[in-house]
């Protein structure tokens, strides 16, 4: 997914970024090889360095930072690329942690007064992978699916991933190429079509006539 | 090696009061024995298998499709076995039962896949912005599988694959004459499913069969076998309004085109007609011989059905063997008998075999009518009837005077004949040059008194799905056309 971004409709901010951070707060960090371990460690020095950055950036351009990872020790992986979660609060539009990839466990929070405002958000965004809508009215959940331009839609589902018998991709620049990956588009892209127009004709002379057949 | 089986209602073996023999047809001895189940075993059984269809609905479609695949390699391991109690009680030789085995297995596969790659639709709503429109494909619930002697594994596949994977569970009711390999693959390969989502309730037709189809929780009979019992389910069934796939037989017509190579279609022909001593639904029962050629191709088939060694399945070197039971001879024994009073030849065989089992000596048969009883009913025996013509348009007329529709086969490369005989025949399957080769992706079944189910291919796995439309308004207010006007 392109941004990790939430889209806090109305009042629900004031009851969801106390959620999230409780929840930040009891997820346990650590090796992946350790069962116990919810979130492991960032793929490279650089790039745990890149992400980091982005948090005091954050906050630097307005953003409130309600968690901040950047301290965390892991007791007996002292040297390991760590970064716990780490949560934005009233972001806009306009800030650098909205606009590039993080690609971390850095989650920014944008507040908008309609669910309107909240659909002409997301499709302003140059990408269009994958996105997410939690509520409970199946009409907002419909108007959502049906004006949201990205290829993948997620009702109450978090990481919209499909099956197999659907395709993986997104819409915009999230998509270079004609076909999405994974599933049906995938045999698409690897087959190619051939139409072949038989005629068993009953008479032993050639046809007379020399245009196109048609279903006349 | 006899030996007392009982049968298998959800998870638990179950005896009855009275017992069914089973025979090795090859030897006329006893080779084990099954409880004579009746209303009060199916009643169990269907109890179960309602019991057990809600969770069994509810188990992802990925989850019952691994449950498969796991009962297909649990059937590979136990293969050997397998095939040596199917020779033995069923008759037919063994590298015929191999295949069988073998195509009942994969059949498994190919429904796992089928099942878990099963879509409904999304369909346009009549107001977009606030509805949506369902198509779903949904299980009816519990199955009725009754299963022929035939091809015991096969047929009983081709109806327990796609009825599972579908989210049904199922009750089968076996031939009584191979209910020990029955009950040996499904206890030993499906014995991992949840109790009663796979039952199987031994017994007579009269009995076991009738209580299954009377059966109210029942909600779908899926019979390969007669039309006379095809018909007694239909009326049976009608009054509940069950879901009915009927697969009741042929009379397959063979029919070589005057372009066709003659030594080839005699080998053909051998192969179509004689499997499993003719004991298959898409046997070649008819066949269409050009006048000029009748002469040279009768002599060439003779000389080679002649030739056929008839023996015990598991012997070495068997071509044919036994009738599955000595009533189905004296039929196959009636029939040839009517034509030769009524000036039909014989040319080799025409009579029972001279040892013990119920083998009946591979027979052809020339100078016969259209109107003899041999080329108007179900033989299912190793009899070849040759039939003369001089107009190919006339014999696809021939060809659906039967009524019955199962299959048809010509033999010939002309691709202006071939598109006349597949768009004239009535027949669920028409085979072009290689007769009774069976495709899983090709749907199975026949037209006319075969009954108009199909077996295999998406057809096959829709057989058990039912169709339900959803229609899903978001918005709760009120509708400018409701009352009042």
């Amino acid at each position: 997914m392109a941004i990790s971004a939430v889209v806090a409709v109305g009042d629900v901010g004031d009851r969801l970024v106390p959620a999230i951070a409780k929840r930040m707060a009891e997820l346990t960090v650590g090796p992946g090889t350790d069962p116990a371990s919810e979130m492991g460690p960032l793929v490279t020095r650089e790039h745990r360095d890149r992400v980091a950055g982005y948090v005091g950036t954050g906050g630097e351009e307005g953003a409130e930072v309600v968690v901040d990872g950047r301290d965390l020790v892991v007791d007996g992986a002292e040297e390991g690329f760590w970064l716990g979660p780490c949560l934005l609060d009233r972001v806009t539009p306009d800030m650098t942690v909205y606009r590039d990839e993080i690609f971390g466990p850095v989650l920014s929070v944008v507040r908008v007064d309609s669910h309107a405002e909240a659909i002409a958000l997301v499709n302003a965004n140059p990408y269009g992978n994958g996105t997410a809508v939690f509520t409970a009215s199946g009409a907002a959940a419909r108007r959502y699916q049906h004006e949201i331009e990205v290829g993948m839609v997620g009702i109450n589902v978090p990481i919209p991933v499909p099956m197999a018998y659907y395709s993986f991709g997104g819409w915009k620049d999230s998509l270079f190429g004609d076909t999405h990956v994974h599933g049906p588009e995938g045999v698409h892209f690897y087959t190619r079509g051939k139409v072949v127009t038989a005629r068993w004709p009953e008479s032993q002379q050639p046809p007379t006539s020399l245009h196109f057949p048609t279903s006349e | 090696m006899s030996q007392s089986r009982p049968m298998f209602i959800g998870g638990e073996h179950v005896t009855a009061t009275d017992w069914i023999d089973s025979f090795d047809p090859a030897t006329e001895q006893i080779i084990g024995r099954v409880p004579a189940g009746g209303p009060g075993e199916v009643d169990r059984a269907v109890a179960a298998a309602r019991e057990a269809f809600d969770g069994w609905r509810y188990t992802a479609a990925n989850d019952r499709a691994e449950l498969l695949h796991e009962a297909y390699a649990k059937s590979i391991a136990h293969h050997a076995d397998l095939v040596e109690l199917l020779t033995r009680e069923q008759g037919k030789p063994r590298p015929e039962q191999e295949e069988e085995a073998e195509w009942a297995l994969t059949s498994l596969r190919y429904y796992a896949e089928l099942g878990r790659n099963g879509l409904g639709r999304v369909i346009p709503s009549a107001e977009p912005r606030t509805q949506l429109n369902l198509v779903l494909k949904e299980p009816y619930g519990v199955v009725g599988a009754i299963v022929p002697w035939n091809y015991p594994l096969l047929l009983l596949s081709w109806k327990l694959a796609p009825a599972l994977a579908a989210g049904n569970t199922v009750v089968i009711k076996p031939s009584e004459l191979t209910s020990l390999v029955t009950l040996e693959w499904i206890e030993r390969c499906f014995d991992h499913f949840p109790p009663g989502v796979v039952n199987v309730v031994t017994g007579y037709g009269a009995d076991a069969g009738e209580a299954l189809v009377r059966h109210p929780d029942v909600r779908v009979i899926a019979m390969t076998g007669s039309v006379a019992t095809g018909q007694r389910i239909a009326s049976v069934a009608a009054p509940m309004m069950k879901h009915l796939h009927l697969e009741l037989g042929g009379k397959d017509a063979f029919v070589v085109a005057p372009d066709a190579d003659l030594d080839a279609a005699v080998d053909a022909l051998a192969y179509a007609a004689l499997l499993n001593s003719g004991q298959v639904c898409t046997s070649s029962e008819r066949v269409f011989v050009p006048q000029r050629m009748r002469d040279d191709f009768a002599e060439a088939l003779t000389a080679k059905v002649s030739g056929l060694r008839l023996g015990h399945g598991l012997d070495e070197g068997t071509d044919l063997g036994p009738i599955a039971d000595d009533r189905f001879r004296d039929k196959i024994d009636a029939h040839v008998r009517d034509a030769v009073d009524r000036g039909a030849r014989v040319t080799t065989g025409g009579r029972r075999a001279e040892r013990a089992g119920w083998f009946y000596e591979p027979t052809v048969l020339v100078d016969v009518d259209d109107d003899m009883v041999i080329m108007t009913e179900e033989t299912f025996g190793p009899t070849i009837p040759i039939a003369a013509y001089d107009d190919f348009g006339a014999v696809i007329d021939r060809v659906n005077a039967s009524e019955m529709g199962l299959g048809a086969t010509l033999r010939s490369s002309d691709p202006l004949l071939i598109k006349r005989f597949y768009e004239g025949v009535k027949a669920g399957t028409v085979w072009i040059n290689d007769p009774l080769t069976d495709n899983y992706a090709g749907p199975f079944g026949g037209m006319k008194m075969t009954g108009g189910g199909r077996e295999l291919g998406p057809e096959g796995l829709e057989t058990f799905l039912e169709t339900k439309h959803v229609h899903w308004d978001f918005d709760q207010s009120g509708k400018d056309w409701w009352l009042p006007y």
